[in-house]
């Protein structure tokens, strides 16, 4: 609730009727005494100083906008497939320059130590012979690629494309929920939500000083001609598993924007140990695949067989150096949630600097002693399975029934190696538009990197994708789970 | 271009081009009916609806087409999308090709499709849809004429574009053909090869749904003689939903595209449409008299069959090892 001697009318009070604040959550917008926070001041003048009915005129004109340009994804119902646009919410995410400043330099430093990592434990494995990393850790996963061992990786980018979870604690501070490394999703979001946005409320966006971000397309295109030795002459393609994914709209959003073509695994096959793509021309040699196939749909020759996705002798033609693929396969075994424990180990093994940014604290099932803490704790903690993501695999123990911890407690005790578990935390909470009311609502980010082999060329635009739990109370932010997102802002410097 | 990308191109052409003709056959169609009561030429006129959509007319026990049931079907070849040929399923269809080549549309293109997709599906449940019908149809049918303008303004016109302009050319010279199939089936003598009908009249009809009838009251006058309607849409030089013209256009695209995509695959098919232009184009009416009216139509049918297979041979699905080698 805003401090009574910073608003405008009672009208416009009454908007903020509903809206929690308290001391064990962290409010992006307003501080413990209801005062605004610096970045946000301006943007609670603009709130109040519109009639709540034009807000709500807006979010349905954003509402048309995603509507009309099919920005939206499939749900499959009974006896029909409608499409929904993304849920959404118009009120903006600011962050500060120098809050964003940590969060980027923070992130290079991770990024570029993970990389280091995964060229280790698929050559040398260093790093684990010195004790720092356990071997069982990295031998017992399922996204251990043995195939990957000792293969030459393009100019050792590992990772290139990566989507990294942050969270904000209590005091304020961001800190590393979870990296995704293989194939993250959600830029297309970002730069969406921009767009429609400086579009529908272009009022608001008046004199703030925003970061521009629309240059991703431009500098994701770089970075993959950069893998091949032809650079700028290389053909570069966009795998994708096809009309019926539900990441299918960024697909095409991304090709789209770096121009490239929009390939599905039929498109493309492999001759001689190079691979071709069928064109109206006759065959056309590929060099580099953007590819949103998971590792096991890739290559069915080499992976998953009965996957139709891929395209079979793809491996091959890999590991041969005829093509370069982005991210690499294998990328996995660093975002394995136990794993992820280990990464400000990473950071100063490597680097040999302290870590930037933190992570949350995490229990790792496969150690006894904290096994048994987590054990003891199922109705206080958040349990993970490692390989799981978009919410799935876990139990939030304060939200969570008798008979679900009982559950986990079976499947922790039948292999623990597949489980973490960390505090559980509460997330930050952003303003949001609902209903007719500004209300507050738990919020994450997920900056997007963009990795050129050392820190320096490592890209990261300002901002990311903020996701947004809508249900009130709720902490789960995932897209399929009720979650929606927000423009997000990195202001210049003042 | 990906083989598959020209495929979808090639479709979507074909599709918005089939969604246009059902539109019209329907307007004509449902406007014609009001204030008709002699049974007899309204049960032909539905015989020759339904099988220009080449769909099974509903007949009653007496062979004679329940118009009630008609009037049910029309409605349901505006909004069932399970059927490929009513506006829906054309237009679903459509979006669905162009959903998989999104990345190579102009962002213009790929909203006026989705918003259009997005019209016909808020129609669906109109309780009044016979009332307000023909103002729907009209919307629909400048909504898809858009689609050309924009394809034609906003899209670099190398070989995507020539796909989608040889599948609207092509489905355009289905149409017309099984239009004119239909009129001398139900309303010619003797099957159809004289060019001699029952009902002279029809022919106003026929030109309306090939959106010419205001065409050819410039070139001739307003009564339709059949051998005139014939010339018209089968011959006819500078009529855009002519045959002659549509083949011209097809085979010159071809010749367009083989440049554009340097391929050494396209000779065969290059001469099939070249062969097909030349026919159209040095043939007289007395010449497709004497050959006999129908008989012609389904020889230029089954050569655009041919043009078809062939230009899928040539640019989607070639065989590999002739490729590689």
């Amino acid at each position: 609730m805003p401090n009574q001697s910073e608003n405008g009318s009672e009208n416009a009070l009454n908007l903020f009727k509903s809206y929690a604040l308290d001391g064990n959550t962290f409010d992006e917008m307003f501080q413990g005494d209801g005062r605004p926070r610096g970045p946000y001041q301006k943007l609670l003048q603009s709130i109040l100083g519109v009639q709540p009915s034009e807000l709500t005129q807006r979010q349905q004109a954003a509402d048309l906008t995603f509507l009309n340009r099919g920005i939206t994804f499939t749900v499959y119902g009974e006896d029909s497939t409608i499409e929904r646009i993304f849920p959404y919410d118009i009120l903006p995410r600011i962050i500060s320059e120098q809050e964003w400043h940590t969060i980027e330099s923070g992130l290079r430093q991770r990024i570029h130590a993970i990389n280091l990592f995964l060229r280790d434990v698929y050559h040398e494995g260093r790093i684990l012979q010195e004790g720092k990393v356990p071997f069982e850790l990295i031998y017992s996963s399922q996204n251990y690629q043995r195939e990957m061992r000792g293969v030459r990786v393009a100019n050792d980018v590992y990772t290139s494309i990566v989507g990294t979870d942050l969270v904000r604690l209590p005091s304020g501070a961001f800190a590393v929920l979870e990296d995704n490394l293989r194939v993250p999703s959600g830029v297309s979001y970002m730069l969406a939500n921009r767009e429609v946005m400086t579009q529908v409320f272009p009022g608001m966006f008046g004199g703030y000083g925003i970061q521009p971000i629309g240059h991703y397309g431009q500098v994701l295109l770089e970075q993959l001609q950069a893998l091949s030795p032809k650079g700028r002459d290389a053909t570069i393609v966009l795998l994708t598993p096809g009309i019926f994914n539900s990441a299918y709209f960024e697909h095409t959003f991304l090709a789209r924007v770096m121009g490239i073509e929009l390939v599905e695994g039929a498109d493309m096959l492999v001759h001689d140990g190079f691979v071709y793509m069928r064109t109206t021309g006759g065959l056309q040699r590929v060099d580099v695949i953007y590819r949103r196939i998971d590792d096991e749909f890739i290559d069915p020759l080499h992976f998953h067989p009965d996957s139709a996705l891929g395209v079979p002798g793809l491996f091959n033609a890999y590991r041969a150096g005829n093509v370069t693929l982005a991210n690499t396969i294998g990328t996995g075994i660093a975002d394995d949630k136990a794993v992820y424990s280990f990464v400000p180990e990473m950071i100063r093994y490597y680097l040999g600097e302290d870590p930037i940014l933190q992570n949350v604290e995490t229990y790792l099932c496969m150690r006894e002693d904290e096994c048994a803490y987590v054990l003891d704790n199922l109705d206080k903690l958040v349990v993970k399975a490692v390989g799981e993501s978009g919410g799935y695999g876990m139990l939030i123990g304060p939200h969570s029934t008798r008979k679900e911890q009982e559950s986990f407690r079976e499947q922790i005790k039948a292999d623990p190696r597949n489980y973490i578990a960390q505090p559980t935390l509460s997330l930050s909470r952003a303003p949001c538009y609902i209903n007719g009311n500004v209300v507050s609502r738990h919020v994450d980010l997920r900056p997007f990197i963009l990795y050129g082999g050392e820190k320096e060329n490592t890209v990261i635009v300002p901002g990311g994708l903020t996701r947004v739990a809508l249900r009130e109370g709720s902490l789960v932010v995932n897209s399929s789970q009720g979650g929606g997102s927000k423009d997000t802002w990195v202001l210049q410097h003042s | 271009m990906l083989s598959r990308s020209a495929d979808n191109m090639y479709w979507l052409g074909r599709y918005m081009e089939r969604a246009e003709n059902t539109i019209r056959l329907l307007r004509v169609r449902l406007n014609f009916m009001v204030g008709q009561t002699a049974q007899h030429g309204n049960d032909r006129g539905w015989q020759q609806f339904f099988s220009a959509l080449r769909q099974p007319p509903p007949l009653m026990k007496n062979g004679v087409v329940d118009s009630e049931v008609a009037l049910q079907m029309a409605h349901d070849l505006t909004f069932n999308t399970e059927n490929q040929n009513s506006i829906s399923g054309c237009i679903h269809l459509a979006r669905t090709n162009a959903r998989s080549v999104r990345s190579q549309l102009s962002s213009q293109l790929w909203e006026h499709i989705n918003r259009l997709y997005l019209r016909l599906y808020s129609w669906q449940g109109h309780e009044n849809w016979h009332d307000e019908r023909d103002n729907f149809f009209r919307e629909l049918e400048s909504s898809v004429s858009l689609f050309q303008g924009l394809a034609f303004s906003s899209l670099l016109h190398d070989e995507g574009w020539l796909f989608i302009q040889i599948g609207g050319h092509l489905e355009r010279v289905f149409s017309v053909c099984s239009l004119l199939t239909a009129h001398f089936r139900h309303f010619g003598i003797d099957g159809g090869e004289r060019l001699e009908t029952v009902d002279p009249l029809n022919g106003i009809g026929v030109l309306r749904a090939c959106n010419s009838f205001e065409s050819y009251c410039r070139v001739y006058d307003p009564r339709p003689e059949t051998s005139y309607v014939t010339n018209f849409l089968l011959l006819n030089a500078y009529l855009p939903s002519s045959v002659r013209f549509n083949v011209s256009q097809v085979a010159v695209l071809l010749e367009q595209l083989a440049g554009a995509t340097e391929t050494r695959r396209a000779g065969d098919l290059n001469r099939m449409a070249g062969k097909l232009q030349a026919r159209l184009q040095y043939s007289q009416i007395d010449d497709v008299v004497e050959f006999g009216a129908q008989s012609y139509v389904v020889d230029v049918v089954k050569s655009c069959d041919e043009i078809h297979d062939a230009l899928s041979d040539a640019y989607f699905s070639y065989p590999i090892d002739e490729a590689v080698s």
